[in-house]
């Protein structure tokens, strides 16, 4: 698929389209870009669900033995295929051995996580020695923030998004507070401009432009959680830099789904969870980035040099498994060529939402869908956020008895997230067809 | 049993007719146990499976000797269905799983809460499963650390645990204070290695009013000295100061009761005598009499209200007390080592358990002292001291023993005949008979073991 690239994605389908000599609406389209993915392979290492087994599926509509249409990779990733094994190797030996699997057999307790430091740090874009996994993604956070976030008289404020996940929202209010501020001073938050919903780049440039001397810490997420925008981490931090200010970063939603470079782009300290598009498992092992150029210089509040001076225990080896089972998916590609893929298969999502659910002042009852996520691929992941005209937890409902699996979020929005890993143009395919009968199904109630 | 247990191997060994040191003695406790069926409840090493195992001179087939409970305890034998419902559950339903099945993953260590709290002597509503102890550990500390001008130690062991240690100073060194100055440390006296409660009680009388945190282990990790924590929290709480625990080698122990002796705040690791695996699943405790007084420091989504929580108005509504601590969904794969574990104590009580272990770390006393007394008639005969006090109301089930030869030799003949403990160079061995799992005749195979290692020794 090397000759599409440097064409939007639009482009593409129409192309592919066009040779195939059908609609860009036909499932021939999905079925020609599956055929030339050359990563369609990696869905074998994963476990997709059945659409039996899944607990909506009304299997009078639907074909229960079907694999499901499991879009919510930006929720909970799938289980890598190698988990049971690495879980039980490890069951095996503390079975076996009790007390000595901390230094010995494949995965000695006492240092599993730092033996996946390099897999991690290549898919982030950072050199091994400034990456750790460890403890969840807030608790992270915090570590890095009470030394990165020193506010003086003058410069004391936290950027941040308005809508930001709200863990990070709750943990930047409360580190505000710990240093005897208010958050109200303290917490500078960026809205979207009046009628849009994701923040321009230029908006956000200019805000640092602005209060740059007055801010200690830029803290934004890479990719919002809510309305899939990827921002432009390499411009802000270097404009929050520039200010004098850290710049970090939560990536919860873009470890794994875009291509990052925390270390080239100078970002001072980063989080992450993995249960996502890492797919680690509920509350899996997150991780956490303190460039190197801090290495001897940031005051480790809670201990030694570098990131690794932020450990502060030994990590969960049945956490490190599945990590391990995943990262080692992630090694047998690159970033550059699972972005390259979910350019075009978030694009060909798009292209059919827009085809079949565009609004039609023709028909002003029928039911459309406006996505939300910037249209320009740069400036988005895998996920698009889709508004709908209607309330959608009838059509969410609708689609989970069809076999669906993606996140709603109430009045009207639903978050699909066809991740490159596991998921294919037919499940997109597959999906906007679903999208088309629940849809059908809502109106005729 | 009224008496002693250094009493009781020898009043029995006169009624069975035999040396107290006998295996014949070990067999009647062992017969006479209320708990042993609970070791069925674990995967017991056997010896051929240890690294350091020598075949040529113990039987690879039988079941090691494992005394390392206090380091890592064995491993739940539920653990690995857990964790394969889990792993099903995740393959069959993907994010359903926050949902559905037995664990649902949203708030499956909520679950366990109870269980816990009846271990270690809380009500439910004090006690959170999350993170790791060291984590725990801060988040207390920057709740209940609020050093002030004149209240601003920390009263400590001289020899803390590491992480103990530089988790207090870092909280020191958080505040602009100075740990020489503010991080008061308990050491032993001259030519003593535990702590006497008096000393400690007195250096709170003395300077109390300077301590705004007390902070001790419950269990000294080295020593294997139990705290009178009663007595310990009583004092502090009079001098103003706030008293809290870690107990990372007290819970699952001994027995706990943090909400009648108003501690003020706990925390503890699961992977040693609470078995849930290298790593498992940490704890805090808050006493209830902070519910609303008592803010967290740092705060995450998951302390919010979950009837609320995923409404994502960011908008904190803080549960009350140790809730309002949580900061994230913990990892499924960690409460099911947990789970299975905290069923067996279930199966039983701390006070049983306790019974069970002050009588069996008795023995294993007794014993020691037996054949490995210092002997003027014999000054080159290795001997051992015992360094954990004698008394069993001052010490959980670990004795440490201080070789008058360096343990390292020592240690690796006893890993070749198939014992499993843990080594403190240069001379120190900790052996943790652990009630939950250990049998009397493990204590006696363990002595008999040694002198057969201090034998090789000294034919080397």
């Amino acid at each position: 698929m090397e000759e599409f690239s440097g064409l939007h994605p639009r482009e593409v389908v129409r192309r592919v389209s066009s040779s195939l000599g059908c609609s860009p609406s036909s499932p021939q389209v999905a079925a020609y870009f599956d055929e030339n993915d050359d990563l369609r392979h990696l869905r074998q290492h994963f476990l997709m669900p059945k659409v039996a087994d899944l607990p909506a599926s009304d299997l009078s509509i639907v074909d229960g033995g079907e694999e499901c249409i499991y879009l919510c990779g930006n929720s909970l990733g799938l289980q890598p295929k190698m988990t049971r094994k690495y879980l039980e190797e490890e069951l095996d030996k503390w079975a076996r051995t009790g007390v000595h699997g901390h230094t010995d057999g494949s995965r000695p307790w006492a240092w599993a996580e730092n033996n996946l430091e390099d897999l991690m740090a290549k898919v982030v874009g950072a050199k091994t020695s400034e990456v750790a996994l460890m403890n969840g993604l807030t608790v992270n956070l915090h570590l890095l923030m009470l030394s990165f976030y020193k506010p003086t008289q003058s410069r004391h404020k936290v950027l941040l998004e308005a809508k930001a996940f709200p863990s990070d929202h709750y943990a930047v209010e409360s580190q505000i507070r710990l240093r005897g501020l208010n958050p109200r001073h303290s917490m500078l938050m960026l809205s979207p401009r009046e009628g849009e919903e994701t923040l321009r780049t230029a908006d956000i440039l200019e805000a640092i432009e602005k209060e740059g001397d007055s801010i200690a810490v830029v803290m934004l997420s890479g990719v919002q959680y809510y309305t899939g925008q990827l921002f432009d981490m390499a411009a802000i931090t270097q404009a929050g830099q520039q200010k004098g200010c850290f710049v970090g970063f939560d990536c919860a939603h873009a470890a794994g789904n875009v291509e990052l470079k925390l270390h080239d782009w100078g970002v001072d300290f980063a989080c992450w969870c993995s249960y996502k598009y890492l797919n680690s498992g509920a509350g899996g092992l997150a991780a956490a980035f303190v460039h190197e150029k801090h290495q001897h210089s940031i005051q480790i509040v809670l201990i030694f040099p570098g990131v690794s001076g932020f450990r502060l225990s030994n990590q969960p080896i049945l956490l490190v498994c599945p990590l391990q089972a995943s990262l080692e998916v992630f090694n047998l590609t690159s970033m550059q060529a699972l972005r390259r893929k979910s350019v075009l298969l978030t694009g060909y999502l798009e292209n059919l939402i827009q085809h079949y659910f565009s609004e039609d002042p023709a028909e002003p009852g029928k039911p459309h869908v406006r996505i939300i996520t910037p249209s320009d691929p740069q400036q988005r992941g895998c996920q698009l956020s889709l508004a709908f005209s209607v309330p959608i937890r009838k059509v969410y409902q609708e689609l989970e008895r069809r076999g669906v699996v993606c996140d709603m979020r109430e009045p009207n929005v639903l978050r699909i997230a066809p991740t490159p890993l596991y998921n294919s143009f037919s499940d997109v395919h597959r999906f906007i067809s679903t999208l088309k009968d629940a849809l059908a199904a809502c109106r005729g109630q």
